[in-house]
């Protein structure tokens, strides 16, 4: 008896030593691993939803940064001061950490997509589809970070191992090159318009626009310029306020937009200009009877220089009403004590301030308009289809005012580049292009220094982000940016 | 009205199993040799369910977070199930000789799920000999020990303190807004590191245990040196691969130290006095890091406070915290001017003043950054003390640390202003309101982010010397009683971390974020504190 009951524990010994090694093996409960995804369809497109959240990081405030506080036409407001190093170029070799990590991150979720969605079996079509937009997606990344930083390392694949993490920095043109092949992908593949908030051939055209455009390549800014104006698929709004109202995301002016939604994703947009009293939480706080908030100001020259309009008028208020039980009407004098006399009124939604809404665009038709005006000027400088182009743009903005922003014509093409530069300026003001434009035109430096700004030559170009540079010694840095 | 309220409610559920299975075997060979023998086997597993709910927009408050569906504007619930394993196989031979000599050897093989496919197992030997030196005859003579003994040891241990599935790509969800609404995303969340394995640490320790005077006093001394190689650290790693951070076998570290223990066991009278001091010297550094890496800089604090860092450099000891040299408050214009700044954004009248260390203005520059302190000790100490007077007993127990710094990163939110909430007395009292009125506390302007530099003004000396527990008790002479189902009764009264005396402001000098990291050391962030307790009480035996 004895001798069974030896035999018997021996045996439950023995069997649960072989039915344990399996505790060893790792199948996590609540995640999808790399093995089990990337199976269908609906995976491919989950990754595709996923490289499109980094796009987040570049637009709304992002874009206030690099492409407006760090212009002529946008100031700090001397409320707040936390945009000050942009307004200033003060800022350190890492102020381009946060598009550096977020733009790579974008650009493996997207290589992601375009490396696993081909080794599925699904609908040909659909699948060269998704991986198009895909590859528009990593273009658009690129491209936001090349315009900044010149040229960084170049990944076509996802990041798998630990051997491509240190790759050195490839050339501009390198880059250009791949974001010029993704977009025509992109514009040859997709169909014309998409979902909301998602990449179709009209916005990969409307892309490739500016892009040529800010290479100086104005026959192929042109083409591509035209090709989203021969859809007929988009017009201005009647209404120059009509672009920039949430009742009007995704409307027939927007070729793409980023999406938000109060309560899902707000945006910070409409809360950053205005100067307002407190609201929410900040409401019973001891800044309660003060007038916080409006990171951003008008410069005096925008001011000064902004021919009177309705759109003017639209971008710009000199009053506001109180909102949050506070009643009346405040003056921008009485809030900056006469330093400021306007505020950014633009994209006002005064309702919900920073639980607002309001979708961010990325490009609109006012801007392919522009964009097919200025490169028919350097190609075709007798074509008077330019002045067509310009002057719908014109003729919206002024509201029926023919005193106003009268219609262009019989300019020289010199005269033409100076004032379609202007239109730029008060058309698309405060909408992250300014900054890049007077760069194209190499305007930029002495644009700020007559400002007084204390902008160096080297400053053109922002600097790779030093903390990256130490994680990955290859990493040269853009010239003038070397720290100590 | 939004935002009425918000309740939500969380609930982790954790199920361990554990099974040892283990025999023994015990043998003697004559009267000079003895063996012991274990051999075992162990298996562990453990695995951890959460759920959250939450919910906005209550028209009541009465229900607390019991009713969540009262909430009109539910959140997303989350759940998370993670789960690990451990398997272990162990064999210990322990050989006496002559009852003098004794010669230990183990050898484990673990096991951790948490490691590649390839590299989950670990081999970990170890020896040791001790050599009661006291019962030989030689030293029998000398009268002055009553128990001596040599001994020292050599083995090897593995770590597997990380998270279950670092080796893994798994994908997170993420919403993003597509179309009219909300949709989900699949992100990767890292690079998978098919080599993570086993952190190995090899230790040799030495040591003398005597007694005296037939155990009056008893006193050890110990040496021990450690080699920790393959250390598991989450180190940053290039950006431009699409992911900031992957866990990692990384460089190797050397501890090594003394440690003193002397205990005294004696009466006076009628009065027993037990007593034992303990003090221990350890000296940690970086040994080395892989090629092309000059040093590593880890994160230190969570939410608002979360702008620490330490440093690990080779030939430097671990945790070194890094951040800015705080200089006081600029009091100017001209001031800020002649340090060679532009006014405004970080470098205003009245905002914090910060060392300019490489000479191109304060930029919060890395280059503007240097070791601010060390959150290592000269030496730890304990002392316990027993009295015992007829059927009063009376012990208290002190313990304490010396020369080591603490990264009180609470002060980074509660010293600033800007995030609009509670901040210490100290930052009303002491603020800058104009030149020559304060150089410790900044003016509470809107900020430019500066507040959440880390500087040498969060870091605090740690040193401390705390009463642990005092205990007086009084056992009632039960046994005069003649009654014999009563075996003891005892009252007492027992204080617990009563006098704490230390320079540290914030709560608790003895408190440790990262408990089990290697390169976060002494940080306190909001860790609720050792609380002071005082008990009384009736212990009865029957």
């Amino acid at each position: 008896m004895k001798y069974i009951y030896k035999i018997g524990s021996l045996v439950v010994i023995v069997l649960s030593i072989f039915s344990c090694e399996d505790v060893l093996v790792e199948d996590p409960p609540s995640n999808i691993s790399l093995s089990s995804f990337y199976q269908s369809e609906t995976d491919a497109l989950a990754g595709l939803y996923g490289a499109y959240s980094n796009i987040y990081g570049f637009y709304g405030t992002t874009t206030m940064q690099y492409g407006e506080m760090n212009a002529d036409d946008m100031t700090v407001s001397p409320l707040v001061s936390d945009n000050f190093s942009w307004d200033e170029f003060t800022y350190n070799s890492d102020v381009t950490g946060g598009i550096w990590s977020n733009g790579f991150s974008g650009i493996n979720r997207a290589n992601e997509v375009i490396f696993y969605t081909d080794r599925i079996d699904f609908d040909p079509e659909r699948k060269a589809d998704l991986i198009a937009e895909a590859k528009a997606l990593r273009a658009l990344y690129y491209f936001n970070l090349v315009r900044a930083m010149g040229g960084v390392p170049l990944y076509e694949t996802p990041t798998i191992g630990f051997d491509a993490v240190m790759a050195p920095r490839a050339t501009e043109e390198q880059i250009y090159e791949l974001v010029i092949r993704d977009l025509t992908d992109a514009a040859t593949e997709l169909e014309g318009t998409n979902a909301a908030g998602r990449i179709g051939a009209d916005a990969a055209n409307a892309l490739l626009a500016r892009v040529y455009l800010y290479r100086g390549d104005y026959a192929n800014a042109l083409i591509h310029a035209k090709n989203v104006i021969n859809t007929q698929r988009y017009e201005l709004f009647d209404d120059y306020a009509d672009a920039f109202t949430p009742e009007n995301d995704n409307g027939i002016e927007h070729i793409f937009q980023v999406q938000y939604l109060t309560g899902e994703r707000n945006s910070g947009i409409p809360g950053n200009f205005g100067p307002r009293a407190p609201s929410g939480p900040y409401a019973k706080s001891f800044w309660a009877g003060t007038v916080v908030g409006g990171s951003y100001a008008p410069s005096p020259e925008f001011v000064a220089e902004n021919p009177t309009s309705y759109r003017r008028s639209v971008t710009l208020a000199d009053s506001y009403e109180h909102i949050d039980g506070v009643t009346g009407t405040i003056t921008m004098e009485e809030v900056y004590g006469g330093t400021f006399p306007y505020y950014i009124s633009k994209f006002d939604d005064r309702e919900a301030e920073f639980l607002s809404g309001l979708n961010f665009t990325v490009i609109r038709y006012a801007d392919i308009l522009l964009i097919a005006a200025e490169a028919l000027n350097e190609e075709s400088p007798a074509d008077d289809d330019k002045y067509t182009w310009i002057n719908l743009v014109r003729e919206r903005a002024r509201n029926g005012v023919e005193t106003d922003l009268p219609d262009l014509s019989g300019l020289t093409q010199d005269q033409f580049r100076t004032a379609v530069l202007e239109e730029r300026r008060f058309e698309l003001a405060f909408e992250g292009q300014r900054a890049w434009d007077l760069k194209r035109r190499s305007q930029f430096l002495t644009r700020l220094r007559a400002q007084g700004k204390n902008v160096e030559d080297y400053m053109l170009l922002f600097p790779i982000p030093d903390t990256q540079r130490k994680l990955n010694t290859s990493l040269t840095q853009n010239l003038g940016w070397e720290v100590e | 009205m939004a935002n009425v309220g918000i309740a939500s409610i969380g609930i982790i559920q954790s199920t361990n199993w554990l099974a040892e299975y283990t025999l023994n075997y015990k043998k003697s060979f004559g009267t000079d040799h003895r063996i012991i023998a274990l051999a075992g086997y162990t298996v562990q597993t453990r695995q951890t369910e959460s759920v959250f709910s939450e919910s906005d927009d209550f028209f009541t408050d009465k229900l607390e977070y019991n009713n969540l569906g009262v909430g009109s504007n539910p959140r997303p619930s989350t759940s998370n199930t993670v789960e690990t394993g451990l398997l272990s196989y162990i064999g210990r031979l322990n050989y006496i000789l002559k009852d003098k000599y004794i010669f230990t050897g183990t050898i484990r093989r673990d096991g951790s799920s948490k490691f590649g496919d390839d590299n989950k197992w670990g081999v970990f030997p170890s020896a040791a000999v001790a050599w009661r030196l006291g019962d030989e005859s030689f030293m029998q003579g000398l009268k002055i020990f009553s128990d001596l003994k040599v001994r020292s040891s050599f083995g090897l241990t593995g770590n597997q303190n990380i998270g279950s599935y670092s080796s893994l790509a798994l994908y997170n969800s993420v919403r993003t807004i597509i179309g009219d609404g909300p949709v989900i995303g699949l992100v990767p969340n890292k690079i998978p590191n098919p080599d993570l394995k086993w952190e190995k640490t090899s230790q040799f320790n030495t040591g003398i245990d005597m007694e005296l005077l037939e155990g009056k006093i008893s006193f050890s001394v110990d040496y021990y040196i450690k080699r920790t190689s393959d250390l598991l650290l989450n180190v940053s790693i290039p950006n431009q691969s699409g992911y900031g951070s992957s866990t990692q076998n990384i460089g190797e570290v050397e501890n090594k130290g003394f440690e003193f223990s002397l205990g005294l066991n004696n009466s006076f009278g009628a009065v027993k006095w037990n007593s034992n001091f303990n003090i221990s010297f350890n000296r940690n550094k970086l040994v080395s890091l892989p090629e092309g890496t000059d040093e590593l800089i880890f994160s230190l604090g969570r939410g608002e406070s979360a702008h620490g860092h330490s440093i690990a450099l080779p030939g430097q000891p671990l945790g070194l915290f890094y951040g800015y040299h705080f200089e006081g408050i600029w009091q100017s214009e001209e001031e800020i001017i002649a340090a060679g700044n532009i006014v405004g954004g970080l470098n205003r009248p009245g905002l914090v003043k910060y060392a300019d260390l490489n000479g191109d203005g304060f930029k919060q520059n890395d280059g503007d950054r240097e070791v601010v302190g060390n959150p290592n000790p000269d030496f730890i100490y304990g002392f316990s003390n027993d009295f015992t007077y007829k059927n009063f007993n009376l012990s208290i127990f002190i313990n304490g640390s010396y020369g080591n710094e603490i990264a009180d990163l609470n002060r980074i939110g509660l010293l600033a202003q800007p995030q609009k909430h509670n901040v210490y007395q100290q930052v009303f009292d002491e603020r800058w309101t104009g030149p020559g009125t304060s150089n410790t506390i900044e003016a509470p302007l809107t900020n430019a982010g500066e507040w959440k530099n880390f500087s040498d003004r969060d870091v605090l000396d740690g040193s401390y010397l705390r009463v642990k527990t005092i205990n007086l008790s009084y056992n009632l002479p039960v046994s005069s009683w003649a009654v014999d189902w009563f075996r003891s009764a005892m009252v007492y009264v027992a204080a617990d971390n009563l006098i704490t005396i230390t320079n540290y402001t914030g709560f608790d000098p003895e408190v440790d974020l990262y408990s089990g990291s290697n390169a976060q050391l002494g940080v306190d962030n909001g860790a609720y504190p050792k609380s002071k307790s005082i008990r009384i009480g009736v212990k009865l035996g029957f």
